[in-house]
């Protein structure tokens, strides 16, 4: 893909980022636009600005959340994924990188030193792919090389791309999960405009499972469709056919979700689009989702699937959901949002010890409180 | 800025059909029933036309004058098929000055999101550029001057006529007329006609048309043949009241919008039924299916009535029902 401008901000011209690009007009700001789709086409390669690391905004105490970790460093995102709450979220919709990859360590290192005895999980997808063109992908690689020695932290890098190739031959750690969101390919075709099709999805998949990095799955948004339980069952075949559920360090699942006025901007930008018209619900965090009926039939299905695929060790674990869901689904649920934090923790620690040499200890996860 | 001269002397007489109606606004307003022309009308039937109708050239235009003031006199006097009216032409005037005069004359009557749309659409299409109807019309109309919005009110003139009608009349906000825009228009026209035989407010008309349109993407039809469905004919064809067909009409779209939670709420609303029937208090849960928790209410008007309730809710029945109803979530 190319850019219709790149824009580099005087501050970062000298950075490894502005430099690989070759190119690009060195100003103080980027182009101010407010279409989404336009802003994805113009890149600005900007300096640090205030704190870019917090606890995922997606955080609600009425659901079990996995209280993940994220640095803002990407803004927008070159694919178009007709379910993207990008679309009703961003103001300046221009793609923009923080290149200043030095000032997010050191502002990392801060506030991870506070509590050193906990396993931060850190994503650079909040409001964008992590790896989904160059350079956003040279990003990853400085983000990489310095996460290796940040001893409580996993980089979680989260991708519906392909562009691995800068990511495999340099040292990691063992701190970095390279994951995917998936979905089958008709969904893919329908519904995630412009992402790599699942064949180059699990191709990468496999590059960095060979290269050593943990992988992590994302089944989510799952999405209803005639003929989904098939659909769903080929791929969770096809991931496993590509990766050793030994190098899986972890598999979230959740299901279609967006607030009320998002159904309006899906139905205006992508017309063709049917995946508004399920039976949906509104939930207290003001989100629509399907029936809780429908998304623990279709979370049951997904799991059994994993089962069959001998992905049973991986940690498994659903996104934004509430306690009965997970019961229902699971037969159990964790007792907090504390609790799943130290789950994974201990889940990471037992199957992955490089990647999280310290065992996690339960009292403390479980003290942590979230509001 | 060129002002232009003291109209009084240029009182003249000219052709009716020498006049260009392009800034005529009265009509919409009239369409909307803001303007009650009929004692206008009946003046001029017996006194004919005593106020010259005011005329213009915006920046030395080739042809005919173009009016100002006096669409309804030279409306009337075009019907008489008067040969001549008398008219006050001030002269060249910019595109700012006539909008002025435009805004002075209008803007006390828009008041509306309907009728702002209109008068915003009207000025456009009557050739006022972009710059000065943000700087000019819409400050005039107490709008904020930004293009964006601009272009958020000119999509709600696109709405068709009877529903910017209802949109007028119900006072509906920009975003509730713009929600509307989203709405396929065929079905938008089928409902508002529907008005006299239902009872709609603005919330209904969004529901409904939120609801409907789903149904139509969700099945692959059109308005017409939602409309033709056997269990929508049924409401339009039996005698009721308005508020009873309203209400049937509202909750059969709502089911067939929504056919599994109608049927899983069916399946609660049995259990109740069976276990809570004569109960002498109320048993209800989360309707989305959500949340999984029972609420248990009751009113007591005298103490006696109180160990009765007490004594309900412990029985086995109710905990066996109470727990029917929560293995459902």
């Amino acid at each position: 893909m190319r850019f219709r401008s790149i824009t580099i901000h005087p501050e970062v011209k000298n950075t490894r980022i502005a430099r690989q690009l070759g190119e690009g007009d060195i100003c103080g700001q980027g182009p101010k636009l407010s279409d989404y789709r336009q802003g994805k086409r113009h890149l600005f390669v900007a300096p640090k600005r205030g704190e870019l690391f917090h606890i995922c905004a997606s955080l609600d105490p009425r659901y079990i959340c996995c209280s993940t970790h994220v640095i803002s460093q990407i803004s927008n995102c070159p694919f178009e994924c007709t379910y993207c709450f990008l679309q009703n979220y961003l103001t300046d919709t221009t793609l923009t990188v923080v290149a200043d990859t030095r000032a997010i360590i050191k502002e990392i290192r801060e506030k991870t030193s506070l509590q050193p005895w906990r396993l931060f999980r850190i994503g650079t997808w909040e409001l964008g792919d992590s790896l989904a063109v160059p350079p956003l992908n040279q990003v990853a690689v400085e983000l990489v090389e310095e996460f290796k020695d940040l001893k409580n932290c996993i980089l979680k890098l989260r991708t519906k791309g392909a562009f691995v190739e800068p990511l495999l031959d340099i040292d990691h750690g063992g701190r970095t999960v390279v994951s995917w969101t998936l979905n089958p390919p008709q969904v893919i075709a329908k519904e995630e405009i412009g992402t790599a099709s699942l064949d180059k999805r699990l191709r990468a998949m496999e590059l960095v499972s060979m290269a050593g990095y943990p992988v992590g799955l994302h089944f989510d948004p799952m999405i209803l469709f005639p003929g989904w339980q098939r659909a769903y069952e080929e791929l969770v075949r096809s991931v496993f056919s590509a990766i050793d559920p030994e190098n899986c360090i972890w598999i979230s699942i959740g299901s279609l979700r967006f607030n009320p006025e998002m159904k309006k901007k899906i139905e205006n930008n992508y017309p063709s689009s049917r995946i508004t018209v399920q039976e949906m619900v509104l939930g207290d965090d003001n989100k629509f989702r399907y029936l809780r009926p429908v998304r623990e039939e279709m979370y049951s299905f997904l799991l059994q699937c994993l089962k069959e695929e001998g992905a049973q060790k991986c940690f498994t674990y659903l996104c934004m959901e509430r306690w009965n869901v997970w019961e229902n689904v699971f037969g159990w649920c964790p007792s907090s949002i504390g609790h799943l934090d130290y789950l994974m923790a201990d889940s990471v620690h037992r199957r992955f010890p490089e990647t999280a040499p310290t065992e996690p200890q339960k009292e403390i996860y479980m003290a942590l409180t979230y509001e | 800025m060129e002002r232009p001269s003291p109209p009084f002397e240029k009182t003249v007489v000219i052709a009716p059909k020498r006049l260009d109606q392009a800034l005529d606004f009265s009509r919409v307003l009239e369409d909307l029933s803001v303007w009650d022309t009929s004692l206008l009308f009946q003046s001029l039937e017996e006194n004919s036309i005593l106020t010259p109708i005011l005329v213009a050239k915006i920046n030395h235009m080739e042809g005919d004058f173009l009016v100002i003031d006096g669409f309804k006199r030279l409306r009337w006097a075009l019907k008489k098929r008067l040969t001549e009216v008398p008219v006050l032409n001030t002269g060249t005037m910019t595109r700012r000055q006539v909008l002025l005069l435009l805004l002075s004359r209008y803007s006390g009557h828009l008041k509306t999101c309907a009728t702002k749309a209109l008068f915003l659409n009207h000025l456009s299409e009557a050739g006022f550029p972009k710059d000065l109807l943000m700087d000019l019309a819409m400050k005039g109309l107490g709008l904020q001057p930004f293009g964006g919005l601009l272009e958020k009110y000119l999509r709600v003139s696109t709405l068709p006529k009877e529903v910017l009608r209802f949109c007028h009349e119900k006072d509906l906000s920009l975003k509730r007329c713009l929600n509307l825009t989203h709405q396929p228009r065929r079905l938008l026209e089928k409902i508002i006609r529907l008005r006299n035989r239902v009872s709609i407010s603005a919330s209904l008309l969004l529901e409904l048309t939120d609801n409907i349109s789903d149904i139509l993407k969700r099945d692959e039809i059109t308005a017409e043949e939602f409309f033709e469905k056997e269990e929508i004919k049924q409401i339009f064809s039996r005698e009721m009241d308005i508020n009873q067909r309203t209400r049937l009409f509202r909750k059969t779209v709502k089911q067939m919008r929504y056919p599994l939670l109608t049927r899983l709420q069916g399946e609660l609303q049995d259990i109740q039924k069976d276990y809570f029937k004569n109960s002498p208090f109320m048993v209800r849960w989360d309707e989305t299916l959500e949340n999984k928790k029972v609420t248990i209410s009751a009113s007591v008007s005298d103490l006696s009535q109180l160990s009765d309730i007490v004594d309900a809710i412990s029985s086995a029945k109710t905990k066996e029902g109470i727990k029917k109803i929560l293995s459902r979530f």
